[in-house]
């Protein structure tokens, strides 16, 4: 960059300094941050910070914590059930690829449980799948009498509940990205397909998937992330009940640092959370790179 | 045995505007036909519409001797190329080219057969196993002819494969296609808006203008006898010089006066149906036609010259009697002219085409 | 016979195979509308509830439409609801997430814009290494940093007040909306940045008069993108903002939390209607700036 002259340090290096603000942000408040929740990991803190090293004696009694597996294993369930979204999504998409009248309309009513607070998302569900005065008792009231859709109420199927208000929420997202990436094939790549005389869903099966398998390993990061991170529509649903079956890690460590004021066990539960994500993260571009390799 | 006969055949966009109005034509077994035309004067959809992609709202297609108007485009034996390739870009070449045969249920010792011949045919056996985005524009294209040629179709489209080559690359497919063509004889409707490409390469043309058959004939024909205004200025490059003027009729002769009082003699020029004495028409001269005085017949100036040497010929931008012209000349011809003179020079009066003023067909 | 330019653009090929064969159209048109109803159910639900008296809520005929709608109910979630401090309703709610929003809408574009223009436009040392670590930062959960957070905010005494709620926004939102910023004006031709800088423009100049003028759509996307994350969050809100001071969705939760006393339903969906319009609005009325910005969120990772 060429230096004018006369001009003073600061319009010199103006977009340097223009940075700064973000940069430090970045590194006081995430990094940093980070750096603080690992270190506090391994003291004997408590209600207050106590610098006395441990080691990972906070680590053991988190894993000891049979609330902790508990939530770690809903975790699982739930990051797979929320897979849901995407499959959904992407059949969605594909339906609406067939160029029919009311498309605008279709798209608008799946999307717009996006706009919506989770908290409402909890709150509704909750809602919906009240014992006697939600749909339990509709479907009772058709005829099925001993109907049970009691799901929050049930330590077995209260997850499932969770999945299927976060489906709910999410799938008109993974709809736009999945339609962004079928649109992605050039119309005369279809004309040839009919000339060709290859049918839509051999179309699918061997050209749009994939084309999609980028979009594909991103929804899954994503959906991934988003498990790890989902709160709000816990404590809207079930507030981790009944008996901490629907606890999410997430929840399970503002419960620590809030109620339960422990922040060693917190801080661990948080250096867990962020090796997961990191890990997912990694994870992804392993499998972006390796896939690249193969071209 | 692989005719292909377009009849009546109309196309609308939505109910009302007419791209294509009863339109017929009558392909032979192992033509090259080319359809030419300006954006927008339906060649495309033409084609699209004989390829079965779009539909008609009247009239008959027929291909290889069957009735395919309400056909799906697999069922017609037609394969196509198109202007962006169209390849199947998560497939290999090798996949591309073998994908419709698959789908055939063909057994995959015939595929693999065909394949690695067409591959031969077009000289892209090294690249078979490689991605669309691998390659080169070049290889592209081949790849995308290969795929339509390994189908053995009894017609075989092609909508502007060279547009989007560059000029030296389009110049070697060009002639890539006309020893295709040559060794494979099967039939070929090519779309494009070059005329220099429908020129070299076509049997036929059938020039398009405004979704109608400006003209359909050969090459040679289209450029000595154009049958209108359209596509005498369409094909040809420099394009062809048009004098306005008016008809004299003197006896036995015919004298073409134009406004500023030039005449020529067209005597000779065989007119369909002659004109009445002082119609309106217009002298269409090609910039081959002007020659260095030969001696015979009246001469013309040419004045207000600007030359363009182009190495084997050059281009001389003047004016005959008021009107701006394009002559083209042998560079030796021009040796020692000044451009500031008036140039004199004879015409080829064989070699002219009149119009009618306001009809624009030849006379 | 010159052919319309407006048609000419449909002249090229119907784009995809038209799921010609009707039977499944019929299909799709069937599955799809089913799943409509499915996504559109819990809308319905929540309007219909909070038109009903409690006494028909009770019958537990949770479709039926209201024998006598009435905004009762609305009124209740709005004046008069018990939502945590006092019997304020949602009105404060409403006002409190106002407050918040402005504040983080101002500051999250102000520095994250300037920051991805720098980036973008400019050579910046570091510049690739700021915009890794940034992506990194996206990506990390909230619980990792909320206890620091706290103890910061706390120190600069911006705990539990409703600007310290819109310090952490922003400070969340700047990963991501710095990237996003970066790849907009990235698209910027380099041309019309080297042409300003040959006008004498320097970075500021050519920010506010070349590059900002080109960028009204982003700016809309980012503002729809924030104001939805922003006023539908819950627990930045609840950790961070005043009691006394709560945006609406805590309170919503808040209301619809209580353990004592009869669980009023129709007024918990009025509360959470009421907390929902604003940004269903915003839905409704945006469409497709809606989609890029939840997509250019994403496309990110």
């Amino acid at each position: 960059m060429a230096k004018v002259k006369g001009t003073s340090f600061v319009h010199r290096h103006a977009a340097s300094l223009a940075v700064v603000p973000v940069m430090l942000i970045a590194l006081v408040f995430y990094f940093g941050s980070a750096v603080w929740s690992m270190v506090m990991s391994m003291t004997a803190s408590k209600i207050f910070p106590d610098m006395t090293f441990v080691g990972v004696k906070q680590y053991i009694r988190l894993f000891s914590d049979a609330l902790w597996a508990l939530s770690l294993s809903n975790l699982g369930w739930y990051a797979l059930g929320s897979l849901g979204s995407l499959v959904l999504g992407f059949f969605l998409a594909v339906m609406l690829e067939s160029n029919l009248a009311g498309e605008r309309f279709f798209k608008t009513v799946f999307l717009y449980p996006m706009a919506v607070s989770l908290i409402i998302t909890g709150l509704v569900w909750q809602w919906l799948f009240n014992p006697s005065m939600g749909l339990q008792q509709f479907f009772r009231d058709l005829g099925l009498q001993d109907f049970d859709f009691n799901l929050v109420g049930k330590k077995e199927t209260v997850m499932w509940a969770l999945v299927i208000a976060s489906i709910w929420q999410s799938t008109g997202f993974y709809m736009v990205l999945s339609s962004a990436g079928i649109k992605g094939i050039d119309s005369e790549v279809w004309a040839a397909s009919r000339i060709d005389g290859i049918s839509k869903l051999r179309m699918y099966i061997e050209v749009i998937i994939p084309m999609m398998k980028f979009t594909f390993l991103t929804s899954f990061v994503l959906l991934s992330i988003g498990a790890v991170k989902a709160y709000d529509i816990i404590v809207a649903m079930t507030n981790g009940g009944p008996g901490g079956h629907s606890e999410l890690p997430s929840y399970y460590i503002v419960d620590m640092y809030v109620n339960r004021q422990n922040i060693g066990m917190g801080a661990a539960g948080s250096t867990i959370l962020l090796a997961l994500v990191l890990g997912f993260i990694l994870l992804f571009g392993a499998i972006n790179l390796l896939s690249k390799k193969k071209e | 045995m692989s005719t292909v006969s377009v009849k009546n055949i109309d196309k609308v966009y939505q109910g009302k505007t007419h791209v294509l109005k009863d339109l017929s034509l009558a392909i032979e077994s192992g033509e090259f036909l080319v359809l030419l035309g300006p954006s927008g004067c339906g060649k495309t959809t033409l084609l699209n519409c004989i390829a079965g992609l779009l539909d008609i709202e009247g009239g008959r297609i027929e291909i290889a001797g069957k009735d395919v108007t309400n056909k799906d485009p697999s069922d017609r034996e037609i394969a196509m190329v198109f202007q962006s390739y169209a390849l199947y870009p998560t497939k290999t070449v090798y996949g591309n080219m073998a994908f419709c045969l698959r789908m055939k249920k063909k057994p995959k010792s015939f595929i693999d057969k065909k394949v690695q011949e067409t591959a031969e045919l077009l000289q892209i056996s090294e690249l078979l196993h490689r991605k669309p985005a691998t390659l080169s524009g070049g290889q592209r294209q081949r790849a995308a002819i290969g795929r339509a040629l390994v189908r053995d179709a009894a017609v075989c489209l092609f909508d502007e494969p060279l547009s989007n080559l560059d000029a030296k690359l389009r110049t070697e497919m060009r002639i890539e296609l006309k020893k295709l063509h040559n060794k494979l004889r099967s039939t070929f409707i090519y779309v494009t808006h070059d005329q220099v490409e429908a020129m070299t390469l076509a049997t036929r043309i059938a020039v398009m203008d405004g979704g109608q058959f400006s003209q359909i004939s050969t090459p040679d024909e289209l450029y000595e006898h154009p049958a209108n205004m359209f596509v005498a200025r369409f094909i040809g490059s420099p394009a062809m010089n048009f004098i306005a003027g008016t008809l004299r009729l003197e006896g036995a002769k015919s004298i073409l006066v134009t406004r500023e009082g030039l005449e020529f003699d067209v005597s000779h020029y065989p007119f369909v149906v002659k004109p009445s004495h002082g119609h309106q028409v217009v002298l269409g001269l090609r910039p081959e036609s002007f020659h260095r005085p030969t001696g015979k017949g009246a001469t013309y100036q040419l004045t207000n010259g600007i030359l363009e040497p182009l190495g084997a010929t050059v281009l001389y931008y003047c004016q005959l009697g008021g009107t701006d012209v394009v002559v083209s000349f042998n560079p030796t011809d021009l040796q020692g002219v000044k451009t500031d003179q008036a140039l004199e020079v004879s015409i080829d009066l064989e070699a002219l085409s009149i119009f009618d003023a306001a009809t624009e067909l030849r006379l | 016979m010159k052919i319309d330019p407006s048609i000419r653009s449909q002249m090229i090929l119907p784009n995809r195979l038209p799921a010609k064969n009707p039977l499944s159209k019929a299909i799709f048109y069937l599955l799809l509308s089913v799943f409509a109803v499915l996504f559109a159910m819990p809308l319905y639900v929540m309007i219909v509830t909070s038109l009903k008296s409690m006494d028909e809520i009770r019958m537990g005929h949770i479709f039926a439409l209201p024998i006598t709608p009435s905004f009762d109910a609305w009124d209740m979630a709005w004046n008069k609801a018990a939502s945590g401090f006092d019997n304020t309703g949602l009105k404060s709610g409403f006002w409190n997430s106002v407050i918040i929003l402005i504040p983080s809408l101002a500051m999250s574009v102000a520095f994250s814009s300037v920051c991805g223009y720098a980036l973008a436009c400019w050579n910046v040392k570091m510049g690739n290494f700021l915009l890794m670590a940034l992506l990194v930062c996206a990506f990390i959960p909230f619980q990792v940093i909320m206890y620091p957070l706290i103890k910061m905010s706390v120190a600069v005494k911006l705990y539990n007040t409703s600007f310290g709620v819109s310090v952490v926004h922003t400070v969340l939102a700047l990963p991501i909306l710095t990237m996003i910023f970066k790849n907009y004006f990235a698209s910027i031709p380099e041309e019309l940045i080297k042409a300003s800088r040959v006008d004498g423009g320097r970075f500021w100049g050519t920010f506010v008069y070349v590059v900002l003028p080109l960028s009204p759509n982003i700016m809309i996307v980012v503002a729809i993108m924030q104001i939805t994350g922003i006023w539908n969050d819950f627990l930045v809100g609840l950790t961070f903002g005043n009691v006394k001071a709560y945006p609406m969705t805590v309170n919503l939760n808040n209301i619809t939390q209580t353990q004592t006393g009869v669980r009023v339903y129709n007024v918990y969906m009025a509360a959470a209607m009421l907390t929902a319009i604003p940004p269903l609005l915003i839905y409704f009325f945006s469409g497709k700036m809606f989609i890029r910005g939840i997509t250019a969120g994403a496309l990110k990772g």
